[in-house]
């Protein structure tokens, strides 16, 4: 492969003929020397490891440990090392975090002032929202928390908006997505001697070209699940292509009431573009994984991966989201639930990816509730996605789905059909609760148990219905 | 062979004569200080002064070293401690790479200029590289190398002020952990590991496969040369290094490869063939088996401890009221962001590891009756510590880098992943717990039986410790006449369960904290008040009939008051709201044994100030409180003291970072120390204790009155350590060891506390949402209040998990996503009160604090949940699916 060039802290560097799955946490810590960014857990949970990424588009937080080298071509990284000014003065944040005590052992600290130093620069105030990703076992949060909103108001310092500048400035004005090819030149490069294929395609065509002739390679797109096959599983994965530089996958577009997704689209950018028309499925991206992950994880990769606890589905599913397949030049469309046939089993020919999904812009109906034994950053034990339309006191379509009851995200289909054409009462509710039995046969596990997950799911629809009627019923709606 | 003197110390090395003096230093001689970052004299990140003069290492062979003096940034010499304060006043140092190089290049300069101009500064430098500061603030620095002490420190008092803590610069810069000092040509250490909780195995060709290309060695036990056991406690030391047939508990090493970096071998074809054995992971079938693991441990008991005082069967008999508490809780993990990780080389024939640990001078003994090496041939040089709570006082990857580091005559370095801290490192005891709880008719309790079986898995660890703490603190801090409480630590298969915050006392206070909120509600009584009357007072004696002083659970519990009222009114009416309330105390300090700490404090002639700081600072603070205390005692200010350790070379034992004991026992001994030195320096001045000490360089004022005594320090002859005033002073906590029923005096003091938590249950889902968390701490004397309040929020958070979502299972939950700890958002906000009884025991009145945070919380919570709901939980943590049917089981 072509070596990849990336800014690291303000300087410009190449790497040749490293393996593509090298992360940059290993390549930080090993190659060069940056041991400032820690390895917590080496699979996105717990932020130690959070690095600033910088692309066009803005900076985000995004976890080094499942962040592959080919994914930063053409953008800039900064980690804690590069926090600190040119003449040594620290960090806001950092500032921030010694006089609140924010810092007890140290060890997550460099992750929390990246993550911090990114929502300042970004003017975040969700502080919450955007340290969930990452953990602290010694402080309780509250000192970090303070810390982050009293550097909140302080200047964004000069240093930390270099990155974009000189990112703007590699790119020609009339195409301003595509990675700078020659500029970040730097001498040097890294270790590594067998180096198996990977394709970095720039366009659609080109990967369905590539997948056809290669139906045996793995995709990348935001690497959150399949960096843990490498960093975990030691799977070799070859051949790769990584996806990021698949601008036209990466796009939405709203026509005819319908919000059109490509499969590259972060979690983080359909979060704010269903902000306003889906505010409930918002909400439940706002507490998919952490903010890092969010960064990087796709919809298109949530939605291929088939996992039966997936937040995405569920909510696709209730609200009627088509699927749009490729394979070569052949195009196929599908309701999203039918593209998932059995646990890990899904409707996808050799060769054959995910382009994106359609679903409406708008649906006022819509209530997504996560049921998790942590609020934030945790996978769901299950969750549920509401999509009833009730016209004159009667219920006339109904679409429900689960996460966490069955082998794949799941349709409630008898509970639909018991609730189809029924007036909107609680009684109707009631008469429709024992469906949920036939409709699901969930496990007992670490998360829940069965009982608890087929009451719970009922519940839930008890829940739907005070809620569409404005009954505040849910403590986790209730404010702290 | 070539000799040489080195930091002005004859030394010599075998190296080949045309080895590059910078490896000689780094990978024969250990000493990493000097870096380097070109081997090609480009850089001069590795300068060294040779002869005094400023040389590039890696340029020189070794045989151009013979009959010099060799000078690295490892000397301590005046030169060199101006220039790396006036580098940290100035933030002359960022990446740190060039540093060393900077710092011996400008001390050629200032040995002979002592104020250079920017000029001849720049001139000094001009042959060192540096890439992050633009070498502005490097020049300001060697321009300004005074003795200047630190900003913003107090000049005056130090304890009770919330100063930042002394080492935050490097923690925001990402300091220097277990994995981030990775020595030259060091092989990397993989242990091989057992995949089940109890199987025979034998070894096939091991040669074969050390012979594969990359690979270094293969060990097992049978390369361990001394004693292949190991424990915190001697008497019961059990727990190989290497395990011989059978391991014991998934998880456990049973052999160790070294391989070049980058030759990461494939162990899945490992030769060792497995045959699993029947394993034992309940605890109460082990208390039944008919063979138990270790021999000698009939039953599978480890330890049983016991608490006899008074006649509580007849007390109960006799009581009003009796309550019936059955609870049990799980495996929980420590799960520190830092995994464990080290190195270990040889420095001559002296064994140096570095690692993150809690308990160096522990660490140094084991290691060495392991190796078969005098304590001496081994130093233990703590890397920062990303968290501990507990798990990092027992050995872990030490006697393997050691043992390696040993027989490959190489540098060795070694990282644990997650999953394989989490299965081979200890838990928090699994706690079976049982018993009764009787009042009279006026709420006054009077008997108390408790028995407790506490899983404490493959090998021996802290288990004794746990069993003897569970039964000394099962009452609360409350008054109790009549006491029966038994804990008895039971091996089974499961992960060796060791240290965790409090010691199995926050498992007993589940038991106890929600079965007298049931005594409350049975006698109709304010669970407040009701804590209030039965809380110890001064001058009554506990379960083990020690008579208490300085008790400061009253004060907490009336300090709780106001806002326990506030909270109930605003739960009342309110669906699924609901406020709890509980209590801790626990004793600071080794259980009726001997735990010394030894402080030094010595003043150079050119008039440094050196506080020899043993006590391991994993996060908590030690650094600077005991410099706090230090400073005080000795009447200079804090900011002019530098840390020294903790390495088990350079300091004196401070004990292990466990127990709450480093404020309160090595704060005493730095106020001795303290307090020793300045007698010393009051003689030669013939001054009284009124006096004001002033350190000014090498002029050390004592001005009394109109008075003002000056020593010159440099008329002083030094000592050894190159001190011309020193003091070292010990302090060991006066207790007395239990008898047959467990009377006597365990511990010297007691920290006490109670928290109050308001939260919501959300009635048909399960759910849990923490609103707010009030918690009142008596510690005496805050000394750092700062610091202080950062343990009350750490350990209520430790406290949310242990409570609402933590549970370790083997082989399911080996990471971070599905062994889940608190976030951010999981943390309410906290309302800290310091409550300040103080104690004449501890340093300033200070009594310990770090466990007692933690202990309230998860009961609080318990009894918050049962009062919003009706809801008893047995079993924790309280799980949503828990709660619900604990919700059904609590309906009429």
């Amino acid at each position: 492969m072509t070596g990849i060039a990336f800014l690291l802290n303000g300087t410009p560097v190449r790497v040749e003929g490293d393996t593509p799955t090298r992360t940059l946490l290993d390549w930080l810590r090993e190659v060069r020397g940056l041991s400032g960014t820690k390895e917590g857990c080496n699979e996105g949970d717990c932020g130690a490891c959070t690095v600033m990424v910088t692309d066009a588009t803005g900076s985000r937080a995004l976890n080094a440990c499942i962040l592959f080298l080919p994914q930063l071509h053409g953008k800039a990284v900064r980690t804690v090392e590069g926090l600190s000014g040119p003449g040594g003065e620290m960090h806001p944040v950092q500032e921030a975090m010694i006089t609140h005590h924010g810092s007890q052992c140290g060890f997550c600290t460099p992750g929390f002032v990246v993550s911090m130093a990114v929502a300042q620069m970004n003017g975040r105030q969700d502080h919450d929202d955007v340290l969930a990703g990452n953990l602290c076992r010694c402080t309780g949060y509250a000192p970090i928390i303070r810390a982050a909103e009293a550097a909140a108001s302080a200047p964004v310092p000069d240093w930390m908006q270099n990155d974009r500048s000189f990112i703007l400035a590699q790119i020609p004005k009339s195409d301003a997505t595509t990675p700078p090819p020659v500029s970040l030149d730097a001498p040097g490069g890294s270790g590594g001697t067998h180096v198996p294929p990977a394709f970095r395609p720039t366009n659609s065509d080109d990967l369905a070209d590539w997948y056809l002739a290669h139906p045996d390679a793995t995709l990348i797109a935001g690497a959150t699940d399949v960096g843990l096959w490498v960093t975990k599983q030691l799977r070799d994965l070859a051949p790769i292509a990584f996806l990021n530089g698949v601008t036209d996958l990466q796009q939405i577009e709203r026509q005819g009431g319908l919000l059109h997704v490509g499969a590259g689209v972060t979690i983080a950018t359909l979060r704010e573009a269903v902000r306003d028309g889906l505010p409930s499925f918002a909400e439940l991206l706002r507490r998919y994984a952490s903010e890092q992950v969010r960064n990087a994880a796709t919809i298109g990769g949530n939605i291929a991966n088939g996992s039966p606890i997936g937040d995405g589905p569920p909510a696709l599913i209730a609200l009627g989201a088509t699927l749009h397949l490729r394979r070569g030049d052949e195009m196929r469309s599908l309701p999203l639930e039918s593209f998932f046939l059995d646990y890990r089993k899904q409707d996808r020919r050799p060769g054959e990816f995910v382009a994106g999904i359609s679903f409406p812009e708008k649906a006022p109906a819509l209530r997504c509730y996560k049921l998790s034994k942590r609020f934030d950053q945790d996978i769901s034990a299950l969750c549920g996605c509401f999509n009833l339309t009730v016209d004159q006191d009667r219920i006339t379509a109904a679409r429900i789905a689960f996460g966490g009851m069955a082998g794949i995200p799941k349709r409630a289909t008898h509970v639909e059909q018991a609730l189809t054409g029924q007036p909107w009462t609680e009684a109707t509710i009631a008469k429709a609760l024992p469906a949920f039995a036939q409709d699901f046969t969930p496990l007992s596990d670490m998360r829940a148990s069965a009982a608890y997950r087929l009451e719970a799911a009922a519940n839930l629809l008890r829940r739907y219905f005070h809620d569409l009627n404005g009954t505040p019923v849910s403590v986790l709606e209730v404010a702290p | 062979m070539t000799r040489f003197i080195l930091n002005g110390t004859p030394r010599h090395c075998d190296s080949p004569p045309t080895r590059r003096l910078s490896d000689v230093l780094r990978e024969d001689l250990g000493l990493t200080g000097t870096k380097v970052g070109c081997d090609a004299g480009d850089c001069g990140a590795c300068t060294v002064l040779i002869d005094g003069r400023a040389t590039c290492a890696c340029l020189t062979p070794a045989a151009r070293a013979e009959g010099r003096h060799i000078q690295t940034v490892e000397a301590q010499t005046p030169e060199l401690t101006r220039l790396r304060a006036a580098f940290l006043r100035h933030g002359a140092a960022q990446c740190g790479i060039c540093t060393p190089g900077m710092l011996m290049a400008a001390a050629e300069l200032i040995a002979r200029n002592p104020a250079p101009t920017e000029a001849e500064a720049e001139a000094a430098i001009g042959g060192v590289l540096c890439r992050c500061t633009g070498y502005r603030k490097i020049l300001a620095a060697i321009c300004d190398a005074t003795d200047a002490p630190a900003p913003s420190l107090p000049q005056g008092r130090a304890t009770g002020q919330p100063i930042p803590r002394l080492d935050g610069a490097e923690k925001v810069a990402g300091d220097l952990f277990g994995a981030d000092v990775l020595p030259e040509n060091a092989c990397v250490l993989k242990a091989i590991r057992s995949p089940h909780p109890h199987a025979a195995f034998t070894f096939g060709d091991l040669a074969a496969y050390a012979a594969r290309p990359g690979i270094a060695a293969v060990f097992t036990a049978a390369d361990i040369p001394g004693r292949n056991a190991f424990g915190v406690i001697p008497p019961f030391a059990d727990q190989p290094a290497l395990a011989e047939s059978p391991a014991r508990f998934r998880g456990e090493a049973v052999a160790l490869v070294a391989f070049a970096p980058g030759h990461d071998p494939a162990t899945d074809d490992f030769p060792i063939t497995w045959q699993p054995l029947p394993a034992l992971t309940d605890p109460d079938a082990a208390l039944q088996a008919a063979h138990p693991l270790h021999p000698g441990r009939p039953d599978n008991i480890l330890v049983q401890g016991l608490v006899r005082k008074g006649d509580s069967a007849t007390a109960m008999d006799r009581a009003a009221h009796v309550v019936s508490a059955e609870i049990t809780t799980a495996f929980v993990e420590h799960a520190y962001i830092e995994p464990e990780a080290g190195a270990a080389w040889l420095e001559g024939e002296t064994l140096c590891i570095r690692a993150c640990t809690q308990a160096p001078v522990m660490d140094r003994d084991e290691t060495a009756a392991i190796l078969a090496l005098p304590p001496d041939r081994i130093r233990i040089l703590p890397s920062a510590v990303g968290g501990g709570f507990g798990s990092k006082l027992d050995l872990s990857l030490q006697p393997l880098l050691g043992l390696a580091a040993l027989r490959l005559r190489r540098p060795v370095r070694m990282v644990y992943s997650r999953a394989e801290s989490m299965a081979s490192t200890t838990k928090r005891h699994p706690a079976r717990m049982r018993g009764r709880i009787g009042c009279d008719a006026q709420g006054i309790v009077t008997a108390l039986e408790f028995d407790g079986t506490f899983d404490t898995g493959a090998y021996a660890s802290w288990g004794p410790t746990v069993a003897n703490r569970v039964p000394v603190h099962v009452t609360g801090p409350y008054h109790t006449p009549h006491v029966t409480a038994i804990a008895r630590a039971v091996h089974t298969h499961n992960p060796v369960s060791g240290a965790f915050r409090g010691f199995g006392v926050p498992q007993a206070a589940i038991w106890q904290e929600t079965a007298y909120d049931r005594l409350a509600d049975r006698l109709g009584l304010d669970r407040l008040e009701f804590r209030l009357r039965n809380a110890l007072r001064d001058g009554q004696s506990s379960a083990t009939g020690q008579v208490l002083q300085a008790t400061g659970i009253a004060p907490c519990l009336t300090a709780l008051r106001p806002h326990w009222r506030r909270a109930l009114a605003e739960a009342s009416g309110q669906p699924g709201r609901g406020v709890g309330l509980a209590s801790c105390w626990y004793g600071c300090g080794n259980t009726s044994l001997p735990n010394p700490s030894t402080i030094r404090i010595g003043i150079t002639a050119r008039g440094e100030l050196v506080l020899h700081q043993g006590a391991t600072d994993i996060g908590q603070g030690s650094n600077t409180v005991i410099a706090q205390i230090a400073a005080d005692a000795l009447g200079l200010p804090v900011g002019q003291i530098r840390l020294i350790g903790p390495d088990t070379a350079l300091t004196p034992d401070a004990g292990k970072t466990s127990a709450s004991r480093q404020t309160f026992v090595t704060g005493r001994a730095a106020l001795a120390a303290g307090a020793e030195l300045r007698a010393a320096i009051l003689r030669r001045a013939n001054a009284s204790d009124a006096a004001r000490l002033s350190l000014d360089g090498p002029l050390l004022a004592v001005t009394e009155g109109a008075t003002r005594h000056e020593i010159a320090l440099a008329g002083l002859p030094p000592d050894d350590m190159g001190y011309v005033l020193m003091a070292e002073a010990s302090y060991d906590p006066p207790t007395a060891p239990l008898d047959e029923n467990g009377q006597g005096r365990p511990y010297a003091l007691y920290g006490y506390g109670a928290q109050m938590v308001e939260l919501s249950v959300d009635p048909a889902l399960g759910t849990v949402r923490l609103h707010r968390i009030t918690a009142a701490h008596d510690l005496g004397l805050a000394i750092n209040p700062l610091l202080a309040t950062g343990q009350i929020e750490g350990g209520i958070a430790q406290g949310i998990g242990l409570a609402l979502m933590e549970e370790y299972l083997p082989g399911r939950t080996e990471n971070l996503h599905d062994y889940l700890i608190p976030t951010a958002g999981d943390v309410p906000p906290i309302t800290s009160l310091l409550i300040e009884v103080p104690d004449p025991e501890g340093p300033f009145g200070a009594k310990g604090l770090g466990e007692h945070v933690l202990i309230p919380t998860a009961p609080a919570i318990l009894n918050a949940i049962r009062h919003a709901t009706g809801a008893e939980i047995t079993q924790l943590p309280a799980l949503p699916h828990r709660i619900l049917a604990a919700m059904r089981a609590a309906r009429p």
